[in-house]
């Protein structure tokens, strides 16, 4: 019987159940809140990234931030069809997070515009990163610079 | 008015040849992290331990993370941070045999030392289910062999 679950225990410890990977935006003081909601044009802000890992591997993350408007389509089957505006690559060995500050400017502006952050990851048999259906957004006002 | 002609040509072509090279070792620099990565990736699957080599990874990216955000005002400075991500990617890969070696080696002595400890306790197992009885009660009759039995109904 000992036997026994001593073998289960060894061969579930190398078992991930449920691989996920995590994204998380902060705001400015490393908490969820706070966030910037009305900004000049070119006005440089601070974020917080976080990510990370449980897919039970090693993994390679792209977090590409885009922006949109309010009637841009974004979910976890669809990426936003916009060109980044920044990237953000960074690997993770299995159950490591990553909290990194980021400094970004939007240079047009509009109301009610989407920062987009989307997760992709890198697929070692296609050789390319691949969009993972996980994403964040962040509302934001940005007027002209006086 | 020929040879300045000349000269402007010769700057012109050398600015792009800079640009163009800048450009390209940029994308070098992320052929060869993503190269890297599938390395390290099959390292683990081997059984390495990649820790080492993922912090080496980060800092590679970061060069290469470094020359894009100066690319358009200094290339030639990006050049030199983008070489020096590839060649962190190549310190990696030269790296990846030892950690599937080691990884290996670790891993084999990690099941070494489960099948000696369930081996140890099936063992004891036959020997508790063999002579467990045995035991006890040869050693009860020992710690009691001073014991002297008397009739409860002697006075009656």
């Amino acid at each position: 019987m000992l036997a026994l679950i001593a073998s289960a225990q060894y061969y579930y410890q190398h078992v991930t159940q449920e691989p996920f990977p995590e994204l998380g935006i902060l705001g400015p003081n490393q908490k969820i809140g706070d966030y910037p909601a009305s900004l000049l044009e070119g006005q440089n802000f601070t974020l917080y990234l976080y990510v990370g890992n449980h897919e039970g591997k090693v993994m390679f993350f792209n977090v590409l931030v885009k922006l949109g408007n309010s009637s841009s389509i974004i979910n976890n089957s669809t990426y936003l069809h916009a060109n980044p505006i920044a990237s953000y690559q960074i690997v993770l060995l299995n159950n490591q997070t990553w909290l990194n500050p980021i400094t970004l400017s939007i240079n047009e502006t509009g109301m009610n515009m989407k920062l987009v952050f989307e997760l992709w990851d890198y697929n070692t048999t296609t050789q390319a990163f691949q969009y993972t259906g996980i994403w964040n957004q962040l509302y934001i006002n940005v007027t002209g610079a006086a | 008015m020929h040879k300045l002609g000349l000269l402007a040509l010769v700057l012109i072509i050398a600015i792009s040849s800079t640009s163009a090279y800048a450009q390209t070792t940029q994308a070098q620099a992320q052929a060869a992290i993503d190269n890297a990565f599938r390395n390290l990736s099959m390292a683990e699957q081997q059984g390495g331990n990649v820790t080492g080599l993922v912090s080496q990874l980060n800092n590679a990216i970061a060069l290469m993370e470094q020359g894009e955000a100066i690319q358009a005002v200094n290339p030639s400075r990006a050049s030199i941070l983008y070489q020096q991500a590839i060649n962190l990617t190549e310190q990696i890969n030269a790296q990846i045999p030892q950690s599937i070696a080691s990884g290996r080696a670790a891993s084999n002595a990690q099941l070494e030392s489960l099948i000696a400890y369930l081996t140890v306790l099936g063992v004891a197992g036959l020997l508790v289910y063999f002579y467990a009885d045995r035991i006890f009660w040869e050693l009860w009759i020992r710690s009691h062999k001073s014991w002297i039995v008397k009739r409860a109904d002697k006075k009656r």
